[in-house]
């Protein structure tokens, strides 16, 4: 006998104990809206009872507010990446988009009715380009992305010639600034959003071939799905959605910046891997990446109504998308 | 009698959810002894292997190995203790050469740390492959190599170090006859020196080639073990499926009706000439060929998975351009892919998903799927097709090999597919699996479907095909009708 063989000479076997218990753990995680919910109220209980400030509508409000607009990009990310469609470059998408919808407001003096079709459409377009990019010419949507993002932001501090202007946003103002019922619009607006992904998710064909295509890319293209075409949707989608953000963050600045988004990108991925969206592809749902983004907002704000050094936000953030990252690789048996 | 096992199990029982995969199973091996385990997917072969090796935890019962009692926790720990197994899915990695492949995990230190001693390591890789008695190139990338010799750098691999019992999972599953006559000769050289060697295998026939004993497993039981030398095929076969096969290939010739696919004058770069064959209503056309003959290639081609070729297509006499396989799913065509793994199936999904993922627009007006009605259609045909799962919401990987393979095949039932390519559709799925797959493919011809069979097992073909193609190079190098064909014309120009 060598040594690295146990032998059992009771004949009681110690080691299935263990390994039911980490059976356990994975069959609870396999629950995701369970183990995030635990994890969202536990910040909530330790942050109420650290602050007197923590615990009250007012501030679950302001939580909201500054979750919502990464919670519009993070709907479209979702979705791309069930689907197996990563993309960086959302948060150059939503800085062009602000610039072009300010620039077409201040220059052209084009009413807010217009422009912010207009911001749309350019979301759109940017998806066009990241899609093509993708499907025709093949190129790694990583790398794309990461190179559309440099040209995106580029042509953003073109146009601006790298200044900030103040912009008139009366027409916007309802996009990001006024309360319905006393809930901020972005809120309303994130929850809407957050609906139009979930049903198409859960209720519509399109949303099932995501789901496939994320899953196995060569077997949904063999069952006669276009995966093309819906990769190239797919693309459209998260560019539209950072471009909304984008009009949202413009409405809540009154001034265009052309780097107002710059390094959210990761924060919005986070959101969506922390709320159980599979790195691989083939797995996730809206309400999860929904509990991801409070979970990452109430601990930001937390930390901030504690008084903690804010660089310490930073460090959070990256920890919580490790351990988001962990809790993946727990669940599908991870990176090999 | 005790001293002469080196491997034992006692009442082995495993539980997966919902079903039981090992139930009290006993199992000896040994030394100097191959000792086949035979039984259908899902009986419990590779559940009673994998426990064999660390890969899962037994629920109950005991492993002895040289009387000592063991609990290996990962393949790791038995290969320590002298055990290795070769799955049946090569695991070279393809960009390493043959020596890194051999000596994986175990390259020899150099002198200074964490530097390898690659005089050492080509040494120790030739001696590997000089104990198999074959020639390679120890520096040539795995990736280069035909099957037969990655299985055989494989080999070598877990030959490094000391091993006394060996566990190969269908070996054969992926070799020509000459390869599987060199595997045979030195699978017996092995047991000569005294290792156990542990078989798994559907092909009943190599049994009676190769194997001292043979384990039978049905359901998670172990029906008997019994010498090979008295025991019959038919013996082993009832004892698998728990039923007479009186009739392996049910098939009905039937009338055949209009042409639905003509080819004329095929050719790609990728190596395929002149091309040139007609498929009709009621027909099952086998393809044969050799690896490397081009038929994955056709496949492929037909199925608009690889655009690039000359030459014209015609479904119902029309002239088609199959640019991708959506469009060829739109001409009414289906595909049962060879790898069904990675090609077939969509692992993340249930059975019902699976069967209904090529036939979405079915389901519901517009844009919303009508999942209701896609869940009614997928219990019909799940109770159709006696697709054996608890539900069909089941993720499909829990189904076994036969199972899944019919969920593959159903899912072109469900687009009403009149043209089937079907490219070793019997591939890793066993005797009871296989029949119903052929009972199938024979009810499909009655109703006028017509299906294009490349396959590489001659029996079946010689047994269901109207015609046989016979490619050779990336030519047709011969058409045989049912009554004409034979085992030597096919293979006699399949080589030339």
């Amino acid at each position: 006998m060598r040594k690295s063989a146990v032998p059992t000479q009771t004949g009681e076997l110690v080691q299935p104990k263990r390994s039911a218990l980490r059976e356990r753990i994975r069959r609870l995680l396999a629950i995701d809206a369970v183990a995030l919910l635990v994890a969202l109220t536990l910040i909530i209980i330790v942050f109420s009872f650290s602050s007197p400030y923590f615990f009250k509508t007012r501030n679950f409000m302001n939580i909201g507010r500054s979750v919502a607009i990464m919670g519009i990009t993070a709907t479209g990310v979702t979705i791309g990446l069930i689907g197996g469609v990563f993309d960086l470059s959302i948060a150059s998408v939503a800085d062009l988009t602000l610039v072009i919808v300010s620039l077409a407001h201040l220059e052209l003096g084009l009413p807010a009715g217009i422009c912010i079709p207009l911001g749309l459409v350019v979301g759109m377009l940017c998806g066009l380009i990241n899609g093509f990019l993708v499907t025709r010419l093949r190129i790694n949507p990583i790398i794309c992305t990461l190179g559309t993002a440099g040209i995106f932001r580029g042509i953003a501090f073109l146009l601006t010639g790298g200044q900030s202007h103040a912009v008139p946003t009366a027409g916007f103002r309802w996009l990001g600034r006024i309360q319905i019922l006393g809930v901020p619009s972005p809120i309303i607006f994130m929850l809407i959003v957050m609906a139009l992904g979930f049903i198409t998710l859960r209720y519509t064909k399109f949303g099932r071939s995501v789901y496939a295509i994320g899953g196995n890319p060569i077997a949904s293209r063999l069952a006669g799905l276009n995966i093309n075409r819906i990769r190239m949707k797919l693309f459209v989608i998260v560019a539209t959605s950072a471009a909304f953000a984008g009009m949202v963050l413009l409405s809540k600045l009154g001034t265009m910046i052309p780097n107002a988004a710059a390094g959210t990108e990761l924060n919005v991925i986070a959101a969506s891997i922390l709320g159980g969206t599979a790195l691989a592809g083939g797995g996730g749902t809206i309400q999860g990446t929904l509990v991801g983004v409070l979970i990452l907002g109430a601990l930001r704000n937390g930390l901030v109504i504690n008084n903690i050094n804010p660089y310490w936000q930073e460090i959070a953030s990256g920890i919580v998308l490790i351990t988001a990252v962990a809790v993946d690789i727990l669940r599908s048996g991870g990176y090999r | 009698m005790e001293d002469q096992l080196v491997l034992r199990t006692e009442q082995i029982t495993k539980d997966f959810p919902g079903v039981r995969a090992l139930e009290s199973v006993d199992f000896s091996l040994k030394r100097g002894e191959i000792h086949a385990i035979l039984g259908e997917n899902g009986a419990g072969k590779s559940t009673l292997i994998k426990i064999l090796c660390g890969v899962y935890l037994r629920d109950s019962g005991r492993v002895i190995i040289k009387g000592q009692e063991v609990e290996f926790r990962s393949p790791r720990e038995a290969q320590v203790a002298g055990l290795r197994v070769i799955h049946q899915e090569l695991n070279l990695l393809p960009l390493l050469s043959v020596e890194e492949n051999i000596l994986l995990g175990q390259l020899p230190a150099g002198r200074l740390p964490c530097f390898v001693d690659w005089r050492k390591a080509r040494q120790q890789a030739t001696e590997a492959l000089a104990k198999l008695q074959v020639d390679l190139d120890v520096r040539e990338k795995a990736g280069n190599l035909n099957t037969g010799n990655q299985q055989l750098v494989e080999i070598a691999q877990a030959l490094v170090g000391e091993v006394e019992i060996l566990v190969m999972d269908e070996p054969t599953a992926a070799l020509n006859d000459a390869e599987i006559k060199r595997l045979f000769s030195l699978l017996r050289r092995m047991v000569s020196h005294g290792i156990g060697i542990i078989y798994i295998t559907h092909h009943i026939g190599e049994i009676f080639e190769i194997a001292d004993r043979v384990t039978v497993l049905r359901d998670g039981l172990r029906v008997d073990t019994v010498d090979i030398k008295s025991t019959t095929y038919e013996d082993l076969i009832r004892m698998m499926v728990g039923r007479d096969l009186d009739e392996m290939y049910p098939r009905h010739f039937v009338e055949l009706g209009d042409v639905l696919l003509e080819v004329r004058g095929l050719n790609s770069e990728k190596g395929l000439h002149d091309i040139n064959f007609t498929l009709r209503e009621g027909e099952i056309l086998g393809v044969f060929g050799l690896l490397g003959s081009g038929r994955s290639l056709l496949a492929h081609i037909l199925f608009g998975d690889e655009p690039k070729f000359s030459g014209e297509v015609l479904i119902r006499n029309k002239v088609v351009r199959i640019r991708s396989p959506n469009v060829a799913c739109a001409l009414g065509m289906g595909y049962v892919p060879m790898e069904r793994k990675n090609e077939g199936l969509i692992a993340t999904f249930t059975v019902h998903k699976n069967i209904t993922v090529a036939n979405l627009s079915a389901y519901g007006r517009g844009l919303f799927l009508h999942e209701a009605g896609e869940k009614k259609r997928a219990q019909y045909w799940v109770e159709r097709m006696d697709i054996r799962t608890p539900s069909i919401d089941q993720n499909i990987q829990s189904l076994s090999g036969g199972n899944q393979q019919k969920v593959v095949v159903t899912r072109w039932l469900e687009t009403q597919a009149d043209i089937m390519i079907m490219h070793e559709p019997t591939r890793g799925i066993d005797v009871g699996a296989k029949v119903e797959i052929y009972t199938l493919m024979d009810e499909l011809c009655q109703q006028g479907v017509g299906i294009l069979m490349f396959s590489s097992e001659m029996p079946e073909l010689l047994a269901i095909a109207d015609r046989i193609l016979v490619m050779s190079k990336g030519q047709l190098t011969g058409v045989f009708s049912h009554d004409e064909a034979t085992q030597e014309l096919l293979i006699e120009r399949a080589v030339i």
